[in-house]
């Protein structure tokens, strides 16, 4: 039966039992392969979305297993993870309620910390690497507090700023798996761009001049799997597509 | 304690290619406009240029200064595909006696594509007739 928070009239609902496959290692024991551990789920009593089912089996069943999550809505991008094949924000990805299992895994390539939690440290040293801050040659003139930009200017920010760094792309793109040392990888090269048009900023030509070389941009072949995947609706593989052109015409 | 096989390692093991601290960024390669995008612009460059002349090719039939071209033009397209592939899965940080040993052979290869052409062009019926049958 389904519990009314308010209190009001509830139609009993029969259980849905579901299966979750969910990734798990324990570094405490590593000699421990990793495993998928099955977990049944009454969808009839839990949210709708895979972050709801992922703490309902914590809280009810599993205190140990470890994910990453912070603001349920899609705007952190903490909860990002694999599942079903797809790497998305759990909190977003709604559970399939006619499929009969759900397999939830850490964001493919990348090295676990423990269950789900992968180790992004490498990817934010490759975000500082690109100096995602403004940067003016010019001090500003005095009386003048504001770095002005039009409304034209600020659009071309649009579909760029909104990227919340939960890494979905980069770890979707097979050349970022195999060469993650040195190419940046689609999350990264985003915000490169989002830096390089933004009309308040001096430093485009450095900017672009920091990526003249084989690996940081171009190990990009544009297999495009990041824009499929992008749980926010960007397009990272359109920004790295800009970038090669501004490159190309220099 | 023993520990034989790890299917997957944790920041104490060290992710051996996160070089420094987690405060320092990450150092990206050294500038060089003939690698970067002098390299790419090359490459979209011959791959424009292959569209005209496969269609006047085909549509012209066999003609002494297309089947040059494309005789100079197809084995270095070719050349810098599988260069992109060599680079992709056998880079030279991570492979590098592999990655050598595969360049060179490469270039040997085009070398004898770009020679076998000349020789087609010349002395034999050419390229695209070669097609035609």
């Amino acid at each position: 039966t389904v519990e009314s928070a308010t209190g009001g009239q509830v139609t009993n609902k029969d259980p849905l039992n579901k299966t979750f496959n969910i990734y798990r290692w324990n570094p405490d024991k590593p000699a421990e392969k990793p495993h998928l551990q099955q977990y049944q789920v009454d969808l009839n009593a839990c949210g709708p979305m895979v972050l709801d089912a992922l703490i309902k089996i914590k809280n009810e069943q599993d205190s140990t297993l470890t994910f990453r999550r912070s603001c349920r809505e899609g705007i952190c991008g903490s909860c990002a993870m694999n599942i079903n094949g797809i790497n998305t924000l759990a909190c977003l990805a709604k559970i399939d309620r006619n499929a009969s299992n759900t397999k939830i895994y850490p964001l493919p390539h990348m090295y676990v910390v423990k269950d789900i939690v992968p180790d992004l440290t490498h990817f934010y040293k490759q975000y500082k690497s690109i100096e995602p801050f403004l940067k003016k040659k010019t001090a500003p003139k005095d009386g003048e507090r504001e770095h002005y930009q039009s409304i034209a200017d600020r659009k071309k920010l649009d579909g760029l700023y909104e990227c919340i760094l939960c890494a979905c792309c980069s770890t979707s793109c097979p050349s970022y798996w195999w060469n993650s040392d040195e190419y940046l990888g689609p999350a990264v090269l985003l915000q490169a761009y989002r830096w390089m048009i933004d009309s308040r900023d001096d430093y485009a030509q450095e900017r672009r001049e920091a990526l003249q070389n084989p690996f940081s941009v171009y190990r990009c072949h544009t297999i495009m799997n990041c824009t499929r995947t992008c749980p926010k609706g960007l397009n990272p593989g359109r920004a790295i597509a800009m970038i090669k052109k501004e490159m190309a015409l220099e | 304690r023993a520990s034989a096989f790890r299917a997957t390692k944790t920041i104490e093991n060290g992710a051996e290619y996160i070089k420094g601290t987690v405060n320092e960024a990450v150092v990206l390669p050294p500038k060089d406009k003939v690698a970067g995008s002098y390299h790419w612009d090359f490459e979209r460059l011959l791959s424009l240029s292959l569209i005209p002349l496969t269609i006047a090719s085909v549509v012209n039939g066999a003609h002494p200064i297309t089947d040059l071209c494309l005789g100079v033009i197809l084995p270095f397209h070719c050349h810098l595909g599988f260069d992109a592939m060599i680079t992709d899965y056998f880079p030279s940080r991570r492979s590098p006696a592999l990655n050598k040993v595969l360049t060179w052979s490469l270039r040997g290869a085009t070398l004898i594509a770009l020679y076998g052409c000349y020789e087609f062009n010349t002395n034999d019926v050419g390229m695209t007739e070669l097609v035609k049958k």
